[in-house]
């Protein structure tokens, strides 16, 4: 048997659930519930009747990005990255030299995500790598793979650790935007970076660029993910999962595209200013040093 | 110069240490810059992010409801050594802090981290009725205190313990309800309360190279010492803990040293807590 060695309450334990919903449920019974019919155009009910608006953002804007490369010491290179609320680290190992790839002619690409336990409001989350960790990880080493040029690392793996510290959606587009930064931080050689994008589109014809955690889980939505390279106009990725219209789906690439481009233009800036600022920090240690 | 402190490492130390400075600059006394923030990470019912030099780490506490656990010693299992723990910690080194961790099992440091740090914190004085769910306290608030260190450069244990204390002050829990005897809820729009908890807890670490002791030290420094000093005062200058492990021996004024060294932080520490707050 499998021992986990980690601290553990021999007395099971549940995450409450919001009173609001309790309530609202126990409303609409009692037929209180006509309340609940008075959707204008411009909101959407989630699974728990809360109303979907945006504040302080329409449809088509993007949340606040910020990035830095460079924050951990340990790893030949890594990025943060937080786009609204949602925040993730990346770190890279490598290339590096191991006995399983000794023989391999190209270099393996192995990614790894993982949320911190506390990263989501209503799931609980193991410590043990799960089915979604899993699946997201493989989309990720899928999207950004292609950008790589794995025949100049012949017998090495490059290992990519992901960990998602606060999980307010969209967390697959942040991530894959922490990887290649902290690839580019790495100095691995690639053709391009990869930018990707994604977009929610609910029933009642509202497509929401950059959703978060409410607006991902409205059941009848579905989402589509686009990662590409925009120098070389590649697209690497597309991801759709729901039902969706033929010609909504072509309006909905559009628009990732659009929003790719534009997360494209943040990190190019990012990476040169962090580059300008190592420069500044040699020549004053040279300074000092004379 | 490179060259010289990667083929002798100790060597390269020791012509620093005769000049009783350190490759980093420090002295031997000196600490890193430490920066603590709070209430950084939404999602968590009380965070904090401590920054000792390159050390970072990132506490999250989730708070979660179970049922009072029942004052019948047979039915506590064999493995529950604190009784009436409703705080559980966890520390994780994963492969995202330094290349040395691997994912799949937890390394023998944060194994031995996790037990040291479980059983300082469970002699913190929190009175009873703070972890009560609702008024009555009929179900209870277990929290599990979860460390994640995310740069891995030595001195992980005082980092540790900066961020569990800063983030259990920064938790901030719900008003619950129960509905129907085993349904559980928060109320989100009442106000929330905070934990009571009137100490605090001031770590310092210190290696041992030679006969010199090195305060806060790096990881090339702890890579190279025979021992080390783990010290924990609370605010009112008792010993909660200390630890002293490997293989050199410490002489009694040394030991002294190191404790007045580590006293001497605590106004530094606590005004740092007090002021970790991101919200304000």
């Amino acid at each position: 048997m499998k021992i986990d060695y980690r601290c553990s309450n021999p007395i099971k334990t549940t995450k409450p659930i919001d009173y609001s919903v309790y309530k609202n449920k126990k409303l609409s019974i009692n037929g209180n519930g006509n309340n609940n019919i008075n959707t204008s155009i411009n909101t959407t009910v989630n699974s728990n009747n809360i109303k979907i608006q945006r504040i302080n953002r329409s449809d088509e804007q993007l949340r606040q990005i910020f990035m830095k490369i460079g924050v951990v010491s340990q790893g030949s290179g890594s990025s943060y990255v937080e786009m609204g609320k949602t925040k993730v680290l990346c770190t890279i190992h490598g290339p590096r030299a191991t006995q399983k790839t000794e023989l391999f002619e190209t270099a393996k690409l192995n990614c790894e995500l993982k949320y911190t336990t506390f990263s989501s409001t209503t799931e609980k989350i193991e410590y043990v790598e799960n089915s979604k960790e899993k699946d997201l990880s493989l989309l990720i080493t899928q999207s950004i793979i292609g950008s790589i040029r794995l025949e100049k690392y012949p017998k090495t793996a490059i290992d990519i650790y992901i960990l998602v510290l606060n999980d307010d959606g969209n967390v697959l587009v942040a991530s894959i935007t922490a990887a290649t930064m902290a690839l580019a931080d790495a100095g691995v050689e690639m053709f391009d970076m990869v930018s990707s994008c994604s977009v929610s589109s609910t029933k009642d014809n509202r497509t929401l660029i950059d959703p978060t955690t409410s607006e991902e889980t409205i059941p009848t939505s579905s989402t589509i993910l686009v990662a590409k390279m925009p120098s070389l106009n590649e697209i690497t990725q597309i991801i759709q999962t729901g039902e969706l219209q033929y010609t909504n789906v072509l309006e909905c690439v559009d628009l990732c595209i659009d929003g790719c481009d534009k997360i494209y233009s943040i990190m190019k800036q990012n990476l040169i200013d962090s580059l300008l600022q190592k420069q500044k920090e040699k020549e004053q240690q040279q300074q000092q040093q004379q | 110069m490179e060259a010289f402190q990667k083929i002798h490492p100790l060597e390269f130390y020791r012509k620093f240490l005769v000049r009783s400075v350190r490759p980093d600059g420090r002295s031997l006394d000196d600490i890193r810059k430490t920066t603590i923030s709070t209430g950084s990470i939404t999602t968590a019912d009380g965070s904090s992010f401590v920054k000792m030099g390159n050390t970072s780490v990132v506490c999250g506490v989730r708070a979660e409801v179970g049922e009072k656990p029942s004052t019948d010693k047979s039915k506590i299992s064999s493995y529950n050594v604190h009784e009436n723990k409703n705080i559980f910690i966890n520390i994780e080194l994963g492969p995202i802090c330094s290349n040395t961790f691997s994912s799949t099992k937890p390394s023998d440091i944060a194994m031995s981290l996790c037990s040291r740090l479980n059983s300082l914190i469970n002699r913190l004085e929190i009175p009873e009725t703070d972890y009560y769910f609702d008024e009555e306290g009929k179900a209870l608030w277990y929290l599990y205190v979860d460390v994640y260190c995310l740069d891995y450069d030595g001195n992980i244990y005082d980092a540790a313990v900066l961020s569990i204390i800063s983030a259990l002050k920064n938790v901030k829990l719900p008003k619950g309800v129960i509905e129907n005897n085993d349904e559980y809820y928060k109320d989100l729009e009442s106000p929330q309360r905070k934990l009571k908890i009137q100490h605090y807890l001031i770590p310092l670490s210190f290696s041992v190279i030679d006969d010199y002791i090195l305060a806060d030290p790096s990881l090339d420094e702890e890579k190279l010492s025979s021992g080390t000093i783990n010290i924990t005062y609370n605010e009112l200058n008792e010993i909660c803990l200390l630890l002293s492990t490997g293989t050199s021996l410490i002489s009694e004024t040394n030991l002294k040293d190191c404790m007045k060294k580590a006293k001497e932080r605590s106004s530094f520490i606590i005004d740092l807590i007090n002021n970790s707050n991101v919200d304000k």
